[in-house]
This record gives C-alpha cells, structure tokens and sequence, in this order.
C-alpha cells in the first residue's frame, strides 16, 4: 500500500513537471509560414519529400521562401513565384531568418536525442521463470523525457508461453545518464536504468494448465542499452528483473530487442 | 520513513513551477502521423477466404523508416470440413482479430503518371514485425512480413496496397502447426 502510495506521488511529481516544461501549444491554431533567405548558390526543389523524388526546380541565393510543412528529413516551401515543393532538411538549414541570424528549423539527428522529448518504442524478445520457460514477448512504449537523463514511460506487452499467455502494462522511470556517450568517433552508445510498477495478467489457453500462476502486480528493475542507428532510429537491447507480488515473489527474467525513435 | 519520503516528494510539487522552459522552436505544421483504416481479404489456413477490416496508425520516423500499429479483423465461416462434420468452435472464438508493431522501410520513392500533366507520388514499402492473433480461442504470438505499395490522392490522402502473412504456431487442427495468413487489403491513410 505503502509502495503504491509513494509511487503515486512520484508520478504525480513527474507529471507536474513534464506539463510545466511543455509550453508548445502549436497544435491549437494554424502556424504562420516561416520566412528565409537562400545564402547557398542554389537550392533545390524535389517533388515530394525523398531522394528519390526528382528535382524540378531551383530557388537561387539571394530570394525568399516560406517554410509551409515538415515531414521527416524534409521540408515543404513556397518560392517568391508560388511554386511549391520539398527541400531536403539539411539542405534547408543553410539559410536566414529575416533578422539575418541563421535558420533554427526543427531538425533531428543525433544531438537532438537528448532534446527531442517524444520517443515511441517496440520491443519484442523472450520471458522466463521456472514455470514459464523462453516465452516470446513483445511490448510498444511511448515515453517522455522532459530532461536528457530522465524519462517517464508507458509499456504494454503480451507473452506467450506454452504454459500461461497472459498481458502486462507498466510505467517506468528511465533513468539515462550520458544520453550522448560516443565511445568512439560514430559508435554512439547509452546505457540507462530502468524502474516500474505494472501489472501482469495470466490468460488461460486451451491446452494449457496456468498452475499457480495467478494475475498480479509487479516491480521491474532493468538495464538498457542504446545504441544510435541513424538519423532518430535507436536500437535497444535490454535485461529486466520481475518480480511479480504474491506470496512466492516470482522473478522473471526479461531480455528484449527493440527500436526507439524520437521527435 | 516511506511515508515521510511521500511528504517530501509532494512538498517537491510547487518547486516544480520554477523550472524554465527550453527555447521555443518557429511554429511549423508537422505531418509525423498517419492514420488509416482499411479492407479487404484474409485468408486463414485451415479455414476460408474472408473479408477482413482493420485500421492502422503509423509513425514516420524518418525518410526512409516508419512505425506502424495495425488491428485487423474477420470472422471465420464453417470450412468445408466443418459444413460435413461439424464446427471446431463456435461464437466469439470464430473471431479471427490480429494486431501488430511493424518497422517498415521506404523502398522505392517514385512518381505515377496517371495522365501526361498529371502526375502523383508513389513508394512501394517492405514491412516486417510481430504481434498477436486471437483465433479459435488461442491468443498467439505472431509473426508479420509484407509489401504494399502506396499512392497521394492528395496532398494528405494516401491510397494504399498491402499484402501481408501473418504467421504463428497453432494447436487447433493439428499440434503445434505453422499457421500462415494472407492478408490482401485496400485502404487509405490521412497524414496528420
């Protein structure tokens, strides 16, 4: 009771704070166009947002452009002659604000993995206890990380075993000290902690005898291992402890591979 | 001591107040989502060839990478078999209801020429992930590849193409049998 009281009010402080660190309201009204100047010799207009797309037009240094859309890696414009098209982000980067400073565009790569304060996640990997030996897991996430090092996250999950099959929700704190590390030059690695309280659900199957299993609440305490792909794609391998909280304390021993991608 | 950690931890609230937002970015309108339903068929081994409805929720990560959540669902009639010698299972258990979490990957981005001044965009997609069937009444886990191809109706709309098998181990027929499901469907996708 204790345990669960006390969880509350850490998720209470932590929600206080992530709402006071979000002060983007972008979504309640339409955003004006963003105006900026092409200090590159040329820029080039693709046809959709890809590389793939051809280019179809060239805006030239000095002129003018609005800044319409964002979508992954790419940016919609508008030129001085209204034609519209798609400009790489990087590309998009090298150019001024109408105060002359330059262009602060949302990007994302790599130094934005600390600031970008969504992350949406999956996972899938294998489950085992005495009674419930390499069952398949898979669970999806979607976090919050309103500071580099610390982040609240929201986990659901299903594993089959041949025994029991069953569900599980849990929030986890993910604590991630060095979310910057760079080993060596490109090979970009952060470990982080992670700590919950969910809940774990038996399910039975046809054929299949639960035993003494039975549903219940459960503690998670993990270590997580991240390791940057590209762009805002991580790749994460992770061990848990479960400890589910009946009478026999049952531990589960988690070991998952995942994919984690922020904006 | 728990207890006094609780009090702490609430007296913490209004400090809270005191931390500064980070610098705010130019407002831009983001198009990150897409959400989409879709329809068409789903052929369940062991059983018929059925209409099939599901919707879908995908994440663009990247140019090239994306995430996606599919529910797709279909009820199974009597098969052959079971017309002669009677049902497996009946009711809900008839119920053939699958999601899943794909990663996909942008294979092929390109331009379709419906006419000479017309022209709209097109990438053919590959994805690949695992997820969970609920049939017979199994819940099992499952595995999904596929292909689709997409088209821009408009400057938000999507048309989209998908073939898909969803594999997983199966008791109902046989012990622990390979199940493969194909799934071929129509839908469309607004971007959001």
């Amino acid at each position: 009771m204790i345990k669960t009281r006390l969880f509350a009010s850490l998720a209470l402080c932590f929600s206080s704070l992530t709402t006071l660190a979000d002060d983007d309201t972008s979504w309640l009204y339409k955003p004006e166009p963003l105006a900026l100047e092409v200090i590159d010799s040329y820029l080039e207009l693709h046809t959709g947002p890809g590389r793939g797309y051809p280019v179809f037009n060239v805006v030239e240094q000095g002129d003018h452009i609005d800044v319409l859309t964002r979508r992954p890696d790419w940016y919609e414009v508008r030129t001085q002659d209204n034609k519209v098209g798609w400009v790489k982000a990087a590309q998009l980067g090298r150019t001024l604000q109408a105060s002359g400073e330059p262009a602060d565009l949302p990007s994302v790569g790599y130094g934005n993995y600390s600031v970008n304060r969504w992350r949406i996640g999956m996972s899938a990997g294998s489950f085992s206890a005495e009674e419930l030996a390499d069952a398949e897991t898979f669970s999806a996430s979607l976090s919050y990380h309103p500071w580099s090092f610390l982040g609240g996250e929201l986990e659901a999950g299903k594993f089959y075993g041949d025994e029991a099959r069953g569900s599980q929700i849990a929030f986890n704190f993910v604590f991630e000290p060095f979310p910057l590390f760079d080993a060596t030059a490109g090979f970009r690695l952060s470990p982080a902690l992670i700590y919950g309280l969910g809940k774990t659900d038996f399910q039975v199957q046809p054929r299949q005898i639960v035993g003494d299993l039975e549903s219940a609440d459960h503690s998670l305490i993990g270590a997580r291992l991240n390791y940057y792909l590209g762009r805002n794609f991580i790749m994460r391998g992770e061990y848990r402890t479960l400890t589910l909280d009946t009478d026999d304390q049952e531990e589960f021993d988690t070991w998952l591979l995942g994919f984690t991608t922020f904006f | 001591m728990a207890l006094r950690l609780h009090h702490l931890l609430l007296s913490l609230l209004p400090f809270a107040a005191t931390v500064e937002a980070e610098q705010k970015r130019p407002d831009l309108d983001n198009e990150l989502f897409e959400f989409g339903i879709d329809a068409g068929l789903l052929a369940i081994q062991d059983f018929n060839t059925e209409i099939g409805l599901g919707f879908n929720a995908t994440f663009h990560g990247s140019e090239d990478f994306f995430i996606q959540f599919n529910y797709l669902a279909a009820e199974a009639s009597y098969s052959a078999f079971e017309n002669s010698q009677g049902a497996y299972f009946e009711g809900g258990d008839r119920d053939f209801i699958h999601y899943d979490l794909l990663l996909g990957y942008n294979l092929l981005a390109g331009e379709l020429y419906v006419s000479e001044a017309n022209s709209t965009l097109s990438n053919l997609y590959i994805v690949g992930g695992v997820g969970n069937i609920s049939f017979g009444g199994e819940e099992s886990f499952s595995a999904t590849a596929g292909i689709g191809y997409k088209l821009g109706l408009s400057r938000r709309l999507n048309l989209r193409l998908d073939f898909r098998d969803h594999i997983y181990q199966s008791n109902l027929i046989a012990e622990d049998s390979t199940s493969h499901n194909m799934q071929f469907t129509l839908g469309v996708g607004y971007l959001l």
